[in-house]
């Protein structure tokens, strides 16, 4: 036990040194604030319009209750406006007449809502045969948010095995592995001892991420049974790189390639529909993003986290019995 | 072809030389030896005067170039063989031979040439990360001559190098020294400075303490000694006698006429051992 | 001359550490995750459950709530059944609709989240749709579009320009560091200083290495995914000029530093910051100043040009300029500060 801590403090400490890791500590907070940001102003994000200075105050303020208005002192500067490459219509008045000015490129129901604003705002006086109430079932949770920071634990998931992955090529570059293989510490107790970080960084990440985006009270065992099972998948791929390659080039490269798996089966579990699932159950990112789902969502059962950490356990499991020759091979 | 006046440097930028007001001056066709243990500023200096270290403070003059603002162009003239090896280990020994004989506008040996004068020329097209600590050492070696440099800065040449290859290394050197070039080698190795050097400069914590030829400062700091084993009836004594000494002269003398001589031989104080006297440290 | 042999050399040493056939086959992952699991147009209609009183014809109503071709439309038959699949899917939007003294009441439900003006445009545009038949109604608006050919693209190769960008744009970005500190470590970047060759010479043969990478991968890339449908012209000018600039942002970065491990952090983040543009790129009406003003904002957006059949040719080719001079400059002061900090 001693020397399995002996080999995890080696490693926090020599990656203290590098500002590298303490990016990598401490950016996934950066980037759940950002997103804790993003997520009101994205919700707020309505439709954009660009007025010329035909267009009254008082028309601008009632637009201003729908949407995000930028006022020009000319047409043609509104109309640069719309030809910028974000999604801004037009409006200016001629006599009686509106004209909204689009691009042509923009989504076709946003046109007509901004179309029907106008009309409404013209015909105000007419009596109304209808009413229009609105609520909600009071569910605060925006889609952005909930896939959003899901997407980040996952994501962020790899970064411990990352940790292993630089440790171990320095490790082999500065030729002290040898040192290791010589010393009486067994292959276990330095495997256990590297892998170690790279199950406590996601965790710490995982649940300073979920407090950040402050969704509430959810299960917070759950969610480390869940990072530990998915973590594993990273420790694993971070020794495989880590042992086959002993120029940091070839690691980092090989690092990047596995963003695409991971953000392929997140994206694809967001925007698929749910007919065309089966084609991301291979990954086991899908799975933990599954699994995190529901406890954001606060629908989570035991037996359904527990289901869902058996298939990424039994993935795992089939890497592992792939690779574990090559592993060994690459630690001697 | 060097000329130092006043050198300092401080890796941190204070205070805290790593060369301190180091002064010398190595003539064309000389081989200088800069010698002094590990950290005592010697790579420091060379890295000065290799363009590697930017000037801080003094002046350098290397082959005619101001170092404080070199052109590429004085690298022609050079030759630097690095204390660790450094080649490209996914290329060939000739593939790395060939890159960086094409990277000077001057007339260049042929790399086969070079590979044979090293005793590498059965491994040329094998990537240099299959070769050995020494043939590393010898690939970087022979890159160095790749210019037929008229100053050949070369640190740590032999060491860590098993003796024959140490011996091949040191004949091309005082080969190339008598063709002519310039040599400035570092080096904690005391022997090879004796052995190459006209002229060796000592340097202890960034201070230049002397500079003179070996025999001059063997004749000056070494005390000439003779090593005798004679059979006194059926035992074997041991003794030293100095030459300069009228009465252990006498004593010699009479050894030599009475006794069965078994072990005869001069000491000359070694390099080290002077080193050791005028610095009053050791050379590791 | 030099520049050249160094140009081979290194794109020799890129071959031999497999870095390229890793980027390759990235790009190829890529192209089959496009081709086989990322459907031609995903379907981003929102759903809206709907109830209506038994007094009122709902076919017609059904018809108008089409009309703006926003949402599917799923008829239930109580309010307690809306609130039910509302909370099954929580993008989705509820409605009910009944007659009250007279008048029909749209009570629209929604999830909770959705901000005031969200609620403010569905209010006003059910009124408009309620009063658009009176009699009284005038409508005076007119729409403009400026321009007569715009095309949306396939939701599938409107993910091209972001691999484009990140990928083989940013190749040097995020690789050349790399380069440069495994020639640091294996010490011969100080064999390279003893010779006349010059830094610039060093460091462009480092660029042309990550430009022939980010060529390979954004053309391998576009050949498969987009076939025909790219200007090739327009493509090659645009990688070129984003990959140069990549790579000296990349060098520049690395001049600040003495090692891989310190220098890779400041890349990520700068990378990351770089890749928040591309939420821009999928909501163009999400466009806050801080993420226009990123330069891979404009980037993304003329890798797009590229696929349309009228692309806009002084959109690209600004681009194009603009970062071939950002790019040279980068260039000048990364190599201003290598000449110091080389071999240090």
């Amino acid at each position: 036990m001693k020397k399995i801590f002996t080999i995890t403090m080696r490693d926090i400490v020599s990656s203290l040194r590098d500002s590298m890791i303490i990016y990598i500590i401490i950016f996934p907070f950066i980037l759940a604030v950002i997103l804790r940001m993003m997520t009101s102003s994205v919700g707020a994000t309505t439709v954009n319009i660009a007025v010329d200075n035909s267009i009254d105050s008082t028309m601008v303020e009632y637009l201003e209750d729908f949407g995000n208005v930028e006022t020009f002192d000319s047409i043609e500067r509104v109309n640069k406006r719309v030809n910028d490459t974000d999604d801004v219509f037009g409006l200016t008045k001629k006599g009686l007449t509106y004209s909204i000015i689009q691009e042509g490129n923009e989504r076709a129901s946003s046109v007509d809502l901004l179309e029907y604003m106008v009309s409404s705002y013209e015909n105000q006086n007419l009596d109304l045969p209808i009413e229009v109430e609105v609520s909600d079932i009071g569910w605060n949770l925006s889609p952005i948010k909930q896939y959003g920071g899901n997407l980040l634990i996952v994501f962020i998931s790899v970064f411990g095995g990352m940790i292993i992955l630089i440790n171990l090529v320095e490790e082999k570059q500065e030729n002290t592995l040898s040192a290791v293989n010589v010393s009486s510490i067994t292959r276990t107790q330095y495997v256990i001892g590297k892998g170690l970080l790279g199950f406590m960084v996601p965790i710490i990440h995982s649940i300073g991420i979920l407090a950040i985006l402050n969704y509430g009270q959810i299960n917070y065992l759950m969610v480390i049974v869940v990072i530990l099972c998915i973590a594993m998948i990273s420790v694993l791929i971070g020794f495989l790189i880590g042992v086959t390659n002993d120029n940091i080039l070839g690691a980092i490269s090989s690092m990047k390639m596995l963003f695409i798996p991971i953000l392929g089966s997140i994206f694809g579990a967001i925007f698929l529909g749910s007919q065309w699932h089966y084609l991301l159950y291979w990954s086991p990112f899908y799975w933990a993003f599954n699994a995190l789902n529901s406890i954001i969502l606060k629908e989570a059962t035991w037996s359904g986290v527990l289901l869902n950490c058996s298939i990424i356990i039994l993935i795992t499991g089939i890497i592992f019995a792939l690779l574990s020759k090559k592993i060994k091979r690459g630690l001697n | 072809m060097i000329k130092v006046e006043n050198l300092f440097y401080s890796y941190t930028k204070d205070s805290k030389y790593a060369v301190d007001d180091v002064n010398f001056e190595v003539a064309k066709g000389e081989a200088f030896g800069f010698l002094g243990p590990s950290g005592a500023g010697k790579s420091t200096t060379q890295g000065i005067l290799t363009g590697l270290l930017p000037m801080q403070d003094g002046l350098a003059e290397v082959a005619g170039y101001n170092m404080k603002n070199p052109s590429r162009k004085m690298f022609n003239k050079l030759g630097v063989s690095f204390e660790q090896s450094n080649v490209y280990g996914k290329l060939t020994a000739l593939e790395n031979l060939e890159f960086y004989r094409k990277l000077f506008d001057v007339e260049t040996i042929e790399p086969n040439v070079l590979l044979e004068i090293v005793g590498l020329s059965h491994v040329a097209n094998k990537k240099a990360s299959t070769f050995s600590k020494g043939m590393k050492h010898r690939l970087t070696f022979a890159r160095s001559m790749l210019n037929k440099p008229e100053l050949w800065f070369l640190d740590e040449p032999t060491t860590g190098l098993d003796p024959a290859i140490a011996n091949q290394i040191k004949d091309v050197i005082k080969e190339k020294s008598k063709e002519g070039s310039t040599i400035f080698l570092t080096t904690h190795n005391m022997f090879i400075a004796d052995e190459l050097c006209d002229r060796v400069g000592f340097i202890i914590d960034g201070v230049l303490k002397l500079i003179d030829s070996p025999r001059n400062l063997k004749l000056k700091y070494g005390q000439k000694l003779v090593d005798i084993e004679y059979k006194d009836g059926n035992e074997i004594k041991k003794d030293s006698f100095s030459l300069i000494k009228e009465e252990e002269r006498l004593k010699l003398n009479h050894i030599i006429n009475n006794y069965e001589i078994e072990l005869m031989h001069t000491k000359e104080a070694t390099l080290e051992e002077i080193f050791i006297k005028v610095t009053g440290r050791g050379l590791v | 001359m030099k520049f050249a042999h160094n140009f081979i050399k290194d794109m020799k040493v890129s071959f031999k550490t497999f870095y390229i056939y890793i980027e390759i086959l990235m790009a190829l992952i890529f192209v089959a995750i496009l081709l086989f699991v990322v459907p031609e147009n995903f379907s981003s209609d929102i759903n809206m459950y709907a109830h209506i009183d038994s007094s009122l014809q709902s076919n017609e109503i059904v018809e108008a709530l089409e009309s703006d071709n926003s949402s599917n439309i799923i008829l239930l038959d109580s309010m307690d059944e809306i609130k039910y699949m509302l909370e099954e899917d929580r993008n989705s939007i509820g409605i009910s609709i009944s007659m009250v003294d007279q008048k029909i009441l749209y009570n629209v439900i929604l999830q909770g989240y959705e901000s005031q003006k969200y609620r403010n445009i569905i209010e006003k545009s059910l009124i408009a749709e309620g009063i658009k038949d009176l009699p009284e109604y005038g409508s005076n608006t007119n729409i403009v579009t400026l321009a007569s050919s715009s095309e949306r693209l396939s939701d599938r190769l409107n993910m091209l320009p972001i691999f484009l960008l990140l990928n083989s744009a940013f190749t040097g970005l995020f690789i050349v560091a790399t380069y440069i500190f495994m020639d640091k470590e294996e010490g011969t970047i100080r064999a390279f200083a003893v010779t006349p060759a010059k830094v610039w010479e060093y460091l462009l043969s480092k660029m042309g290495v990550m430009l022939v990478t980010g060529l390979l991968t954004g053309l391998i890339t576009t050949l498969l995914v987009a076939g025909l449908k790219a200007n090739y012209l327009h493509l090659i000018a645009l990688l070129i000029a984003t990959n140069l600039f990549g790579t000296s942002i990349g060098l520049f970065i690395s001049s600040f530093y003495d090692s891989i491990m310190k220098a890779m952090g400041a890349i990520l983040v700068t990378f990351m910051t770089l890749a928040f543009a591309t939420t821009s790129y999928f909501m163009p009406s999400f466009n806050p100043i801080i993420i226009r003003i990123l330069p891979s904002y404009p980037m993304a957006f003329a890798f797009r040009e590229v696929f349309l059949e009228n692309p806009d040719i002084a959109y690209i080719y600004s681009n194009v300029a603009g970062f071939t001079v950002l790019a040279a400059l980068f260039f000048l002061w990364s190599n201003h500060r290598f000449k110091k900090t080389l071999t240090v």
